[in-house]
């Protein structure tokens, strides 16, 4: 196609656009709808689909002493929930947490925990390799218009 | 019928006649924005999970030693002619290169963020509405130096097609992956309050008021169809924000009420969407209008921008 009549089609679509209204938010819509998640596109998945069950995660030292995780880490919590579930769907070929062992569980886990390290504040790092780390998880539950909390013990890196 | 028929009929997608005075304030607040979002230093230095470009493209060059730093400062210079609406397309290829870069290789660490993709959008959608404007109008080169006032109401316009497209698709992906059930569901928000408050509580350790973390959640879940009545309005907010381009009243109006749905899950979930809200202030408000309008009504003059006004 030669570039006058690519400038042609594209005037035409400009066109079309101009006079449907709204034509262009459904186009664009579609599209981020297909593109799933391909920075900056998403189809912005969060909090679209509401189950009665869900598992929020924290860390604490061996001890059982709760770490401030921007502070220590700079990712939040809930950041540590995706990089394990992430972790969780390479080990398993793609199944949630759910469906995945316990052990499978406890080595993504670990691999979460690594990261996290690899990724804190030297003085934290120092500190941390002596005391050890834990990753909890609690799952939350609503049963009969009643709330449910069930924690435990995901994966751990001793202290030395 | 006839009459409600004429008035589907009148509805219409307006291009709104932004002043140029305007256009220079929403540019200079969004590249002040722009330039917020991005962060000092990227720590990035492995891409474990490849999120889109990153399949092709090694961005970890970002996280080498001095890099970061003077790509962020080049910004600088593009902001200033984006802002002034000088070289737009190529400064505005700088930028969307740069935000797509750094959003992509922190989204490729295995959890995917959204805290910068509406930003990149937005000036994703400017890039694209240069680049439209270079190929049609091929014979004016002068577009490299200047889009015009038209050119940038084109622009502007771009951007507020992005955002509404952005807050569509947020409101089709809850009826999509519910399955058309989300204001069933909506009790079930309670485990979510729960699980935000949670979060916040562990990423500061900072103690959280105990009515949002226990006592809401409850009512929620005992109260199943209060919940429903009150978070319904939500999700009309997201799939009729379209409506904001309409004209200045709608946007207005829209852009506030989006905005108020955003204060509303902060205080009830902990999550914070201020890069939203604050594209929503710039873009839809657009508060410097409605003050030059108020000063215009009360001293009966001074014409605010060119061509008509549609509301």
């Amino acid at each position: 196609m030669s570039s006058t009549a690519l400038a042609e089609q594209i005037r035409h679509w400009v066109r079309l656009i101009g006079k449907t209204p709204f034509l262009a938010v459904i186009v664009l819509a579609l599209l981020m709808q297909a593109t799933k998640e391909f920075y900056p596109f998403s189809h912005y998945p969060m909090y679209s689909d509401l189950p009665p069950s869900v598992e929020y995660y924290y860390l604490t030292t061996t001890k059982g002493e709760p770490l401030p995780q921007v502070r220590y880490f700079g990712f939040s919590t809930s950041w540590t929930k995706k990089m394990l579930n992430s972790r969780l769907k390479k080990i398993t070929g793609g199944r949630n947490i759910d469906e995945a062992s316990p052990a499978e569980i406890k080595e993504a886990g670990q691999q979460t925990l690594e990261y996290l390290m690899d990724h804190c504040k030297d003085h934290v790092r120092t500190a941390l390799v002596a005391e050890g780390l834990q990753l909890h998880r609690v799952l939350v539950e609503r049963s009969e218009n009643r709330l449910e909390k069930s924690p435990s013990l995901v994966a751990e890196l001793p202290g030395r | 019928m006839k009459q409600f028929l004429a008035s589907l009929r009148r509805i219409r997608e307006a291009v709104i006649p932004f002043g140029q005075w305007e256009m220079l304030l929403m540019r200079l607040f969004c590249s002040l924005h722009f330039y917020e979002t991005l962060p000092h230093h990227v720590t990035f230095a492995t891409m474990p999970f490849p999120n889109g470009l990153a399949h092709v493209i090694d961005f970890t060059v970002l996280a080498e030693p001095g890099v970061w730093p003077i790509l962020r400062g080049i910004s600088i210079f593009c902001l200033i002619a984006y802002t002034l609406g000088r070289f737009s397309f190529p400064a505005l290829t700088y930028l969307v290169a740069l935000i797509v870069s750094f959003g992509t290789l922190r989204n490729s660490q295995g959890a995917i963020g959204h805290t910068t993709q509406l930003l990149a959008l937005v000036m994703l959608a400017q890039w694209g509405m240069c680049l439209i404007d270079l190929i049609i109008k091929p014979r004016k080169a002068l577009a490299l130096w200047r889009a015009g006032a038209e050119g940038e109401r084109r622009m502007i316009h771009a951007a507020r097609v992005m955002i509404a497209a952005a807050y569509l698709t947020t409101g089709i992906s809850k009826i999509e992956r519910s399955h058309g059930r989300w204001l069933v569901d909506i009790p079930n928000l309670s485990v979510q309050i729960v699980k935000t408050q949670a979060n916040d509580y562990y990423n500061t350790l900072e103690p959280i008021e105990p009515a949002l973390a226990q006592k809401l959640p409850d009512l929620i879940a005992e109260h199943p169809n209060l919940a429903r009545l009150f978070f319904a309005p939500g999700l009309l907010i997201e799939l009729l924000f379209f409506l904001a381009l309409l004209g200045r009243r709608w946007s207005a109006g829209m852009g506030l009420a989006a905005i108020g749905l955003h204060r509303s899950i902060e205080l009830l979930m902990g999550l914070d969407f201020e890069s939203h809200e604050v594209l929503l202030w710039i873009f839809f408000v657009n508060v410097p209008y409605w003050i030059a309008k108020g000063v215009a009504l009360a001293f009966g003059r001074l014409r605010i921008a060119q061509g008509a006004q549609p509301n």
